[in-house]
């Protein structure tokens, strides 16, 4: 029994490195882009993807450094507050999407409710809008963006 | 089976420091995108508030690695103190407050 768990443990082994190779080799070449690793759809770099990278990067570090301290080698355990930090950060992360969601949707709203006064006006005096139909003026301009694409949805 | 468990944390401690290594590689020479991280989506412009927030993660991810470093922490992953959680509280408080005046001052008006 002993000799079956341990051929088992020398595939897994095997595999396992193998795998991990792979990966390296594939990253190294390019051939797993990395470019839009913290990249939201839009293009835009997003900070509560990169805050996660480094937070991921740094308590895998550190699982691994109290790992290897050990002998023999024993996984430790999570402490609460490195999962209170993650939940802080991905709570950050919805909530901010849905402020970004609410804001890009009122947007919108104040860019069609000022097109449609603008062609209700034009229609009343009976001169043409001269293109000015949907584009935020005055206290709107101040916080709304002057083409849709421009409310990007990254944190 | 002591053979076998260093090979398998020898394979995990090259395959974590490489994949660091590499994303550091390559977030410092600009191979990775960073365009736009500190910029505020809806203005373009610089945003503060993401600034101070990419500043305390640093600062909180670089404060508890150093206390997983020091051999006085034994065997055992450290926890993270109340101070620094409220700290990346505030921080992140700060950061949504900023990104949601806007909206409110618009709801006020």
């Amino acid at each position: 029994m002993e000799v079956l768990s341990l051929v088992a443990g020398w595939i897994v082994a095997v595999f396992v490195g193998a795998a991990g190779a792979l990966i390296l080799w594939k990253l190294l070449t390019n051939q797993i882009k990395l470019d839009k690793l913290i990249s939201e759809p839009n293009g835009d770099a997003s900070l509560s993807r990169f805050q996660f990278l480094i937070f991921t990067f740094i308590v895998g570090m550190g699982v691994l450094v109290v790992t290897l301290r050990q002998s023999p080698p024993a996984f430790p355990e999570i402490p609460v507050g490195i999962l209170a930090l993650l939940g802080i950060s991905a709570g950050s992360y919805v909530v901010a999407k849905g402020i970004q969601v609410q804001r890009d949707t009122r947007f919108e709203q104040i860019r069609s409710d000022t097109a449609r006064a603008v062609a209700e006006q034009a229609v009343a005096t009976g001169v043409a809008p001269n293109g000015a139909a949907g584009v935020a003026t005055g206290p709107l301009a101040a916080v709304a963006p002057a083409s849709p694409t421009d409310a990007g949805t990254g944190l | 089976m002591n053979t076998l468990a260093s090979v398998l944390t020898i394979e995990a401690a090259v395959f974590v420091a490489a994949l660091v290594l590499l994303v550091s590689y390559r977030l410092v020479t600009g191979e990775m995108n960073t365009i736009g991280l500190l910029s505020d989506k809806a203005t373009g412009e610089f945003s503060p508030a993401r600034l101070q927030l990419l500043v305390a993660t640093v600062l909180a991810a670089g404060y508890w690695f150093l206390k997983v470093l020091n051999p006085a922490a034994g065997n055992q992953l450290p926890d993270v103190p109340q101070d620094l959680v409220l700290l990346l509280g505030g921080s992140h408080s700060l950061y949504l407050g900023s990104k949601s005046l806007p909206l409110l001052l618009r709801k006020v008006s």
